[in-house]
């Protein structure tokens, strides 16, 4: 009878992404962080950027935001962030 | 004796349960047979056809894979012609069905159905046009949200994460009522002929019910509807909302306001043009998002413009409410915009 019951599922569940390589330390590195748009996101990278660079020795900041978070990131800003960071942050909402 | 495992085996809705595959009422099983026939009701269409690729997983919306989730909602043939221009709107990239489904709103998409189709499936439009008991109303909608989930991905606790939800997560389907109406039916506000079927999907979050038993003038009622949705939904940290507004006038309002010799765009500008807030009582940020929409006297308006507001007829002819069903997230901050698509018939 299992034969019988067609699939309704039309995406691959099992697709699996391989995660990036970690950085190993932040001393001197690039750091990309994307503010998704939710409100007062800018306040919290506000003090992430200062905590990465104060506590951890980030030599450069990269800010770039979405218009909101209904979205993807347009290509250009994707691309920014991937070819000129050493690692990204992503978020946040309030 | 039955077992627990032999009774799943045995059984093609607790084996469709344990797949994940429902919207947590049982389905009906998707047999070959019972898929072949609702293929059949739209004939014109071949089974491997894509209609779309559907998100957060991008899944591809095949004619057949959509017919199976028209089979597990419940739908009749006849009824997939309008499940598949309902798929065609949530692949169109102007709703942004993707955002609308992984949301941390109580985000669900509403079709409205106008046209010949509504008669010829039998579409309720009147008293409970908004509540169960109806099978093309319940099993069309329902099929929406199966596609969402088994080809789209978006699954509860999985992808999505809507802090509340909403009940028209399960089915949100309205069919206006045009026979009824004494105002210009959706569909031709949009573009379309009055014989076209058309489906209009509309990023949508909750609904609430507006009473007004006292007016007796369009003014007054169009006054005390504004004032109830202008005062009471707040979304997001500005105002006005950045988000649409569908608002689904029952057939007394509806003939109070056509009375006045008032037209849809008679409401939709008088809404406009005459609901707004104070910025202290707003929450709004004056020198934010919220002073583009502000009056000469310094008060926000509630809508960004008359455009952003559809006015739907539909309900009972006895009682006195409407039904304010405010959007998601617009396409002010790059969210969703309605979208229509005609309904092919044959």
């Amino acid at each position: 009878m299992a034969d019988d019951i067609m699939d309704p599922t039309g995406f691959d569940s099992q697709a699996q992404k391989a995660m990036a390589p970690r950085l190993k330390d932040l001393r001197g590195k690039t750091i990309g962080l994307l503010d998704i748009g939710f409100p007062n996101g800018n306040v919290f990278l506000d003090r992430v950027e200062e905590v990465l660079k104060t506590r951890y020795g980030v030599s450069e900041v990269v800010r770039k935001a979405k218009p909101s978070p209904a979205r993807p990131a347009k290509e250009e800003v994707r691309r920014a962030l991937i070819d000129g960071c050493d690692a990204i942050v992503e978020g946040v909402s309030s | 004796m039955a077992t627990a495992t032999s009774v799943i085996e045995d059984d093609p809705i607790e084996m469709l349960y344990e797949r994940g595959v429902t919207d947590g009422f049982p389905v009906v099983p998707p047999t070959r047979a019972r898929v072949d026939r609702m293929l059949a009701g739209a004939p014109w269409r071949q089974r491997d056809e894509l209609i779309g690729i559907l998100g957060p997983c991008l899944g591809k919306a095949t004619v057949e894979k959509v017919a199976i989730n028209a089979v597990m909602a419940g739908c009749k043939p006849e009824y997939f012609p309008v499940v598949l221009a309902g798929v065609e709107g949530l692949c169109d990239l102007r709703l942004c069905a993707h955002g609308l489904s992984i949301t941390l709103m109580s985000g669900a998409p509403l079709a409205i159905i106008n046209g010949p189709v509504r008669r010829k499936i039998g579409l309720n439009c009147g008293h409970n046009a908004l509540g169960h008991g109806f099978r093309p109303n319940a099993t069309i909608g329902r099929a929406l949200r199966l596609v969402t989930m088994n080809i789209g991905g978006a699954k509860p606790h999985g992808v999505t994460k809507a802090t509340m939800g909403h009940p028209g997560q399960y089915s949100f389907l309205v069919a206006e009522d045009e026979e009824a109406s004494p105002l210009v039916p959706l569909h031709m506000e949009r573009g379309f002929k009055k014989e076209d079927s058309v489906v209009t999907l509309f990023g949508a979050t909750g609904m609430q019910q507006l009473v007004d038993f006292a007016s007796n003038s369009a003014e007054r009622l169009v006054t005390t509807l504004g004032r109830t949705i202008g005062g009471g939904l707040l979304s997001y940290k500005d105002y006005p909302l950045m988000s649409d507004t569908v608002l689904v006038l029952g057939p007394e309002h509806a003939n109070t306001i056509a009375r006045d010799g008032w037209s849809k765009a008679d409401v939709r500008n008088y809404l406009y043009e005459n609901i707004t807030r104070p910025p202290d009582e707003a929450g709004a940020r004056a020198s934010g998002r919220a002073a583009k929409w502000m009056t000469p006297d310094g008060a926000i308006r509630k809508f960004r413009s008359p455009d952003t507001i559809m006015i739907v007829v539909a309900g009972g002819t006895a009682g006195r409410f409407s039904v304010v069903i405010p959007g998601w997230v617009s396409e002010e901050l790059e969210g969703s915009s309605p979208v229509s698509h005609l309904i092919r018939l044959e």
